[in-house]
């Protein structure tokens, strides 16, 4: 719950943030809603490990983007997003390739990014640059688990919330780049309204695994994320 | 827009090199065929193998970061020593694997390291540290195992004439069983109660009676200790509730075995499908990556099925402080899971990790691993964590419903028994 109510003031403050500005800077803001689809998959070594094929999953992330305008070719532009990053393990050994997990992930993203922009006046193209930093909210597992006894193989499917532990790093960072397309038209809501499709690659720089002083095994995500969007400019 | 992909692509390569590389860690089912060049390599190796193959990191609190912080510069001492040429004994490094790893709390490890160059003072060629057996030694209750003695008690009870129950029947026999590889002993006891009520009893070195029931009707030895259980199990089955005061499962000295036996124990008393325990493996080099944990369930058995909870038979496990593996798997599930069950004795020894061989280290990635015969090191270690009612009693053990103490019956081993038998009486 108090999660949530973080969730909420977060999203008002960036919202009113904007707004007020807006007020005192004529035309440079453009704030708006996108949501999409996305391909997650994981960096990760094998220590220790010899049968374990890991593959990416689909996710969606949805959010709000605020844009402020230096010049016409460049702006910041930050967004505020919930974004599920999931993979999926598959065990391939003798005959545990049954074994499978699921790991859904779901992320607060906070990219910061660098928008040079090059067209015309209503259809424009987009290159992003930037960084992000994320807040690792929630953690689910699906699949399919064994045990062995003596004569026989047991299997047992699963499936529910992954409880966070100790080696669990939350708090991570990366950096984010990609293109984008935007039109935009006479306004129904702003003074312009835009939409736009925008193609984000999302790299993880920091492990959301800690692992150990003399024993590191990091994993990063890597996420190529697709959004529609809907912008008004003020 | 070119000048900017190129300088996207440039960002992207500078970022692609910010990340970090793993450590370099051996697959663990390699580790056998690996030689080591001195004390320091052998004993990282064994550190890395044991924090990322190791089940118990979230109950054991030793923190193994400190071990390496603290250890590492004792085993490069002893590299020193031996570059000067002075010799490293047995002695030495089984002071140092003692300190580094005695404090583990799985308590079916042993940790078997062989010396990397001999010294002439050596009276062997490898150590052995059982964190376990240094931890139960410690344990104010702490008293010799009764090992064979339990036959002794069995020629005691037929001699005991002040006894307030009497030996209707008496079948022992100790038979080697081609399945397990070793010698299997069972105790079969009918007592009669002065009221003429009868309780089964059995007493089992080990927990072997999958293997043994397979040769149930055959002609190997294995086949008279399966004609022994069938007595123990036909007369529950049989013997009509008015003559039946309860059942009596000895597990004192059992030294633990087969999972499956659980079939016979359990299964022969439920009207359904029932979860019993729960495991879970090593799913990643991580010390606390586990895999989640999986129920494991038995079915009714036919064969020898009663309903004792129905007929509200008391079921009770006698144990000691070497009721060892499924020693105390089986007290602690019976106890979980049949209601009339009741469990006298001493707190059980605490390893109550399930294994499986080396040979399963391709699946489990954890459990034991190396080959002291061949190479440097063999550490014995449980493949699964298990939890049984919720809870974990790894380095623990079971703590009975009534504590009877051998010691404090200057060691004699009827107390318990008398012990058990008093419950069924006055249930």
């Amino acid at each position: 719950m108090k999660k949530n109510y973080l969730k909420i003031i977060a999203v008002v403050l960036l919202c009113w943030t904007a707004v007020e500005a807006n007020a005192q800077m004529n035309s440079k803001w453009t704030i708006g809603v996108k949501g999409g689809w996305n391909w997650t998959n994981i960096d990760r070594s094998n220590m220790g490990r010899i049968d374990e094929t890991y593959s990416p999953l689909s996710g969606c992330d949805f959010g709000i983007q605020a844009n402020y305008a230096f010049t016409d070719w460049f702006a910041i532009r930050a967004d505020l997003s919930y974004m599920n990053r999931s993979y999926r393990m598959d065990r391939n050994l003798h005959y545990l390739d049954p074994v499978y997990t699921k790991y859904s992930n779901d992320y607060f993203m906070l990219p910061l990014m660098a928008d040079f922009s090059f067209g015309g006046e209503r259809l424009r193209g987009h290159a992003f640059c930037g960084g992000y930093g994320a807040y690792w909210v929630t953690a689910n597992i699906e699949g399919k688990t064994y045990w062995m006894t003596d004569y026989y193989v047991y299997f047992d499917d699963f499936k529910g919330k992954r409880e966070f532990n100790s080696e669990d790093q939350r708090f991570i960072a990366g950096a984010v780049g990609g293109l984008g397309l935007s039109y935009s038209f006479l306004g129904i809501v702003g003074k312009r309204d835009v939409i736009s499709i925008d193609v984000l690659y999302y790299y993880d720089l920091v492990s959301h695994h800690k692992g150990y002083a003399h024993l590191s095994d990091p994993r990063y995500l890597n996420t190529l994320s697709l959004t529609l969007g809907l912008a008004f400019i003020f | 827009m070119k000048r900017n992909i190129i300088l996207l692509a440039l960002v992207a390569l500078i970022f692609s090199g910010c990340r970090k590389e793993a450590d370099y860690h051996p697959y663990i089912g390699e580790t056998d065929q690996l030689a080591y060049d001195s004390y320091s390599t052998q004993f990282e190796f064994l550190w890395k193998c044991i924090s990322t193959g190791y089940v118990f990191w979230d109950v054991d609190k030793t923190n193994w970061d400190v071990v390496y912080a603290e250890y590492m510069p004792k085993f490069k001492a002893l590299d020193a020593k031996h570059e000067a040429g002075q010799n490293v004994t047995l002695a030495e490094l089984k002071t140092l694997y003692e300190g580094a790893m005695g404090g583990l709390r799985d308590h079916h490890m042993n940790i078997e390291v062989r010396n990397l160059f001999p010294s002439p003072d050596d009276n062997a060629s490898y150590i052995s540290i059982r964190p376990g057996m240094m931890e139960v030694e410690k344990r104010d209750y702490y008293i010799e195992s009764l090992g064979n003695a339990q036959y002794d008690l069995m020629v005691f009870l037929n001699n005991d004439i002040d006894a307030q129950y009497e030996l209707a029947a008496h079948e022992s026999v100790t038979a080697y069983v081609d399945e397990i590889g070793e010698d299997v002993t069972y105790h079969y006891c009918l007592f009669t109660l002065p009221d003429g009520r009868k309780i089964p009893y059995l007493w089992q070195s080990m927990a072997g009676l999958t293997p043994v029931m397979h040769s149930l009707g055959g002609t190997d030895q294995a086949s008279d200790a399966a004609v022994i259980v069938d007595h123990w199990l036909t007369a529950i089955k049989e013997t009509p509730r008015e003559q039946l005061a309860g059942i009596i499962l000895d597990n004192r000295c059992n030294t633990g075995g087969y999972q499956d036996d659980l079939d016979y124990l359990i299964g022969s008393f439920l009207n359904e499908k029932t979860e019993i325990l729960r495991t879970r493996y090593k799913e990643g080099p991580g010390r606390l990556e586990h895999s989640i944990w999986t129920p494991y369930y038995i079915e009714p058995q036919s064969q020898y099925h009663r309903d004792i909870t129905a007929e509200n038979i008391p079921y009770v496990v006698i144990t000691d402080i070497f009721s060892i593996s499924m020693g105390e798997i089986e007290p602690a599930t019976i106890k979980a899971v049949l209601p009339t069950s009741y469990v006298i004795g001493e707190r059980t020894f605490g390893a109550t990790g399930p294994l499986q061989p080396t040979t399963s280290i391709d699946l489990n990635y954890g459990g034991p691993f190396g080959n002291i015969s061949k190479m440097h090191h063999y550490v014995y270690t449980s493949t699964f964590e298990c939890s049984i009612g919720g809870k974990v009693l790894e380095g623990t053990g079971l703590t009975p419903d009534q504590e009877v103490l051998r010691k404090d019956h200057n060691g004699n081993f009827k107390a318990q028994l008398d012990a058990a038998i008093e419950y069924i009486q006055n249930h």
